[in-house]
């Protein structure tokens, strides 16, 4: 059943891959005459219809792109317009600077996050509860290219406690990442707060209390597991939009991630080393899909059932009694849509109340 | 199968981004700088890069036969000793003798003329090629006298082989890792480059310079690390916290705020051409309209960063310079010749679109929108203002007279460098039919322009400076200010910019 369900995601994620590069080759082919972009002004005309034949672009549209597709295949992206050599080296040399950029920013954003929505949600409404709301908002509320500026000149110039600006070691991610973080951790802080709010309100939790369990083991065991689908899908969210490349922040920071190179290459029309750009991103925010994906299986072992069982649907009605038996049918709360946000709702109730 | 190569992409990744990168620097005993530039050179093969982003940094490691004097702006030897015309369309270089190039080849007539010919191919088309006029080709005549000979008499010929560096033939030989391993036989020979972060260059120790005075320059630095910074604030920061000696392109604000600023004019002016396809801006009244309604001083000094106002779009260092009094800001005279215009039935309030590239010149969305308030004023009523973004902007400029539509009424706001400080070079540009950034297109002109190309000398600078006074009156161009360039550095540092603009380490002393 679990391996179904993941081999269905992962076909799902290469279909998605193979459209995102179609999609885009069509688009960035419609938009210029990579002859002429890869010219100087004043090429001759004789030099521009050459370097068309010898770059294959008088050929029909559908033998270029077979041939576009078939190098994708072997990882070949062409080479890059701006810079003279293979497109896609140039995008995995800024893989581990973005890796690191998102791992620094949300290994600090996500547990502090987690930390304050559990610290609010215990009291909601109370004087602690509002002022980390408040904070959370200002969290998600202040632009990051100001506040980076703002820790260069203080942190970096004025105190020089940290390097202004560059790539290197750890110290380098601080003053980014937290210029990053702290929308991210504004947001998950508030999708914490209120997810852990709705559980601690669910009629089980109030059971475990009749029963005399201590607080912080039904926060800890039993609420906590059950509010992180939202929390799951919020920051994964978050993941991708870094994935995507912190732009403004890599560019202030002149940190070499593969967004200020994504933004570098469209301004250039540098076409090959766009759709190596595309591939490169998107690949990464597929698999970060399949990972979260893996996770609501962890959390919501139901996830996979459901899936499964809406799409043998419409052809096993008549079989309805056999279904009758299966696990998912004991849940009151699993619905028919398979929303996670909604299965999330008495994912460990059976057991808990054992 | 993607998902799991982008997988184990990632696994790499984290291991391998906690890690310094950082290079050690070699423990020669000299100083070593960190310099921090707007931009990445996009290629390390001088002939490509060597026109845009590339030079501060390869300007080190490749030479030209001939250089500046800082002081004097005249032509001095570099790889050249000594040179001459033969006749018409032959010139002779005697060369250096005892120079090798970074990779051990010996630099010879030999090497000098295959490289040349390679760097100044019209078949190769590459960017340095715009900084020569008729095609030239290069051969040795003995082991130290090369030949260059041109296609059509071409009397600045040394003026341009100035900017014309010469890269050693392996490198040329190798096109799989020209475009990364640039060798020279200049005074810093190319170290590593870690995309994205730095370009770390090294002293030579075997430049021809270290014993010759000719060489205008010392190797007092052991070592220099270029890093890219776009943001002026962060180049301008890393002053303060001994994180760069050098910052260049700063506002005139941060310039002074640095510990040490040094503010200069250079080969560049700032200038705003007029579209004289279009009905409304073929009109010379409206064309000396439009320079006497722009308030020039304050487009210069309270918008781009300071800077003089000049009447011509090349500054005073440059031969054909006629020392033109900048039209004045003048709204009341402006709004008078529109409505002459207007009276003899000109459309004054069709569109007219003043425009800049962005990030190009610092604060241009500003400045034109100054402009385009400006024209309203005095009655172009259509005017509005645009930026556009590099490669578009670009492909909307360089297309040359002949293909700018009719219907186009461009104001565009650009920066022109003249960097073989030579007039021609910008009237071939700006003025003439056949101009790659020409929107105008005159027959006399065309005259003025074909018989002054062929003199030199005084009978040159005459030649030029009368096609400047004829352009003066036509004002296809309106010329508005030649910025300051504002270079911030540290105490340590002792450098004076040159005013063409090149980053030259040997020129630069540190005291520690």
């Amino acid at each position: 059943m679990v391996l179904r369900y993941l081999g269905k995601r992962l076909l799902h994620a290469v279909l998605v891959l193979a459209s995102v590069l179609v999609a885009v080759w069509f688009v960035v082919n419609a938009i210029g005459d990579p002859a002429r972009l890869i010219l100087p002004p004043s090429a001759s005309e004789q030099l521009y219809l050459d370097t068309r034949e010898s770059m294959g672009l008088n050929d029909p549209i559908l033998v270029q792109f077979w041939r576009s597709v078939s190098g994708w295949l072997t990882g070949d992206f062409g080479i890059s317009v701006w810079q003279n050599v293979p497109a896609l080296p140039l995008v995995l040399e800024r893989l581990p600077a973005t890796l690191l950029l998102t791992t620094v920013t949300l290994g600090v954003a996500v547990p502090l996050a987690l930390a304050l929505g559990i610290i609010s949600a215990l009291r909601p409404e109370g004087p602690l509860d509002r002022t980390l709301t408040t904070i959370s908002l200002a969290g998600v509320s202040i632009a990051d290219f100001w506040l980076g500026l703002m820790l260069i000149l203080v942190v970096g110039v004025h105190l020089q406690l940290l390097p202004t600006s560059g790539y290197g070691g750890l110290e380098y991610a601080v003053l980014p990442a937290t210029a990053l973080a702290l929308r991210p951790l504004g947001r998950l802080a508030q999708v914490s707060r209120s997810a852990m709010v709705e559980e601690m309100q669910k009629p089980y939790i109030t059971t475990l209390r009749a029963q005399g369990m201590p607080e912080h083991t039904i926060v800890r065991k039993h609420a906590l597991k059950n509010s992180l689908i939202p929390i799951i899908t919020v920051g994964g969210d978050e993941i991708a939009t870094f994935l995507n490349g912190a732009v403004v922040i890599e560019t202030i920071f002149a940190w070499p991630g593969v967004g200020g190179l994504f933004i570098q290459a469209i301004e250039r029309r540098d076409l090959p080393l766009v759709t190596a750009c595309v591939f490169v991103i998107a690949s990464m925010i597929i698999v970060v899909n399949l990972l979260i994906d893996l996770a609501y299986l962890w959390i919501d072992p139901r996830t996979a059932l459901t899936e499964t069982r809406r799409r043998r649907a419409p052809w096993s009605r008549a079989a309805g009694k056999n279904r009758s038996t299966s696990k998912s049918s004991q849940s009151p709360s699993t619905s028919p849509t398979t929303s996670p946000l909604a299965a999330a709702g008495g994912a460990d109730t059976g057991g808990s109340t054992r | 199968m993607v998902a799991g190569v982008a997988a184990s992409a990632l696994v790499l990744g984290a291991c391998s981004g906690g890690e310094t990168e950082e290079t050690a620097a070699d423990d020669t005993g000299g100083a070593e700088v960190t310099i921090a530039l707007p931009e990445e050179p996009r290629t390390l093969a001088s002939w490509n890069a060597y026109s845009n982003d590339g030079h501060p940094v390869l300007r080190n490691v490749t030479e030209a036969l001939l250089n500046r004097d800082p002081d004097s702006n005249e032509l001095v030897p570099e790889l050249a000793t000594s040179w001459e015309q033969i006749d018409d369309t032959n010139w002779q270089f005697t060369l250096r003798e005892g120079v090798t190039f970074h990779d051990g080849t010996p630099f010879d007539a030999e090497a000098a003329a295959t490289s040349l010919n390679f760097v100044l191919d019209p078949e190769n088309a590459f960017p340095m090629r715009t900084f020569l006029g008729p095609d030239v080709t290069a051969s040795a005549v003995d082991e130290f006298t090369l030949n260059v000979e041109t296609e059509s008499p071409d009397p600045i010929l040394p003026t341009r082989l100035y900017f014309v560096t010469i890269p050693s033939p392996e490198q040329v030989d190798d096109p799989d890792r020209y475009e990364t391993n640039p060798i020279g036989t200049g005074p810093y020979a190319f170290e590593s480059w870690n995309r994205g972060q730095n370009i770390v260059l090294t002293a030579n120790e075997d430049w021809w310079g270290a014993e010759s005075d000719e060489a205008m320059g010392e190797q007092d630095i052991a070592q220099a690390t270029y890093v890219f910074r776009p943001e002026t604030e962060v180049r301008a920061g890393m002053l303060s916290s001994n994180e760069a000696d050098l910052a260049p392109r700063i506002t005139s604000e941060q310039c002074e705020a640095a510990p040490v600023c040094e503010s200069t004019p250079t080969v560049e002016t700032v200038v705003l051409r007029l579209d004289t396809p279009n009905p409304l801006l073929a009109d010379q009244r409206v064309r000396e309209a439009i320079a006497l309604a722009i308030d020039k001083d304050q487009i210069m000094n309270d918008i781009l960063g300071g800077g003089e106002t000049v009447g011509q779009i090349v500054g005073p260092g440059a031969v054909g310079y006629a020392d033109l009094e900048p039209y004045p800001y003048d709204p009341d005279r402006a709004a008078e010749l529109v409505a002459e215009a207007q009276a003899d039935g000109v459309d004054v309030t069709a569109p007219i679109t003043v425009i800049a590239r962005e990030g190009f010149i610092l604060r241009a969305s500003e400045a034109v929108q100054v402009i385009a308030a400006e024209l309203q004023e005095i009655g172009l009523t259509g005017a509005t203002s645009e930026t556009q973004e590099t490669a578009a902007f670009e492909e909307q400029w360089t297309i040359g007279y002949d293909n700018i539509p009719e219907d186009r009424a461009w104001a565009g706001l650009q920066q022109h460098g003249q960097e073989l400080m030579d007039y021609a070079g910008s009237i071939g540009g700006y003025y003439s039919c056949d101009g790659q950034t020409s929107a105008y297109c005159d027959p006399t002109l065309e005259d003025m322009y074909a018989e002054a190309v062929t003199t030199s000398d005084d009978e040159r600078q005459e030649a030029l400076a009368a096609i400047a006074e004829y352009v003066y009156e036509e004002v296809p161009v309106v010329p508005i200010g030649q910025p300051n360039f504002n270079f911030g550095m540290t105490e340590r540092l002792e450098w004076t910019p040159r005013m063409d603009g090149f980053i030259l380490l040997k020129e630069m002393t540190v005291s520690e």
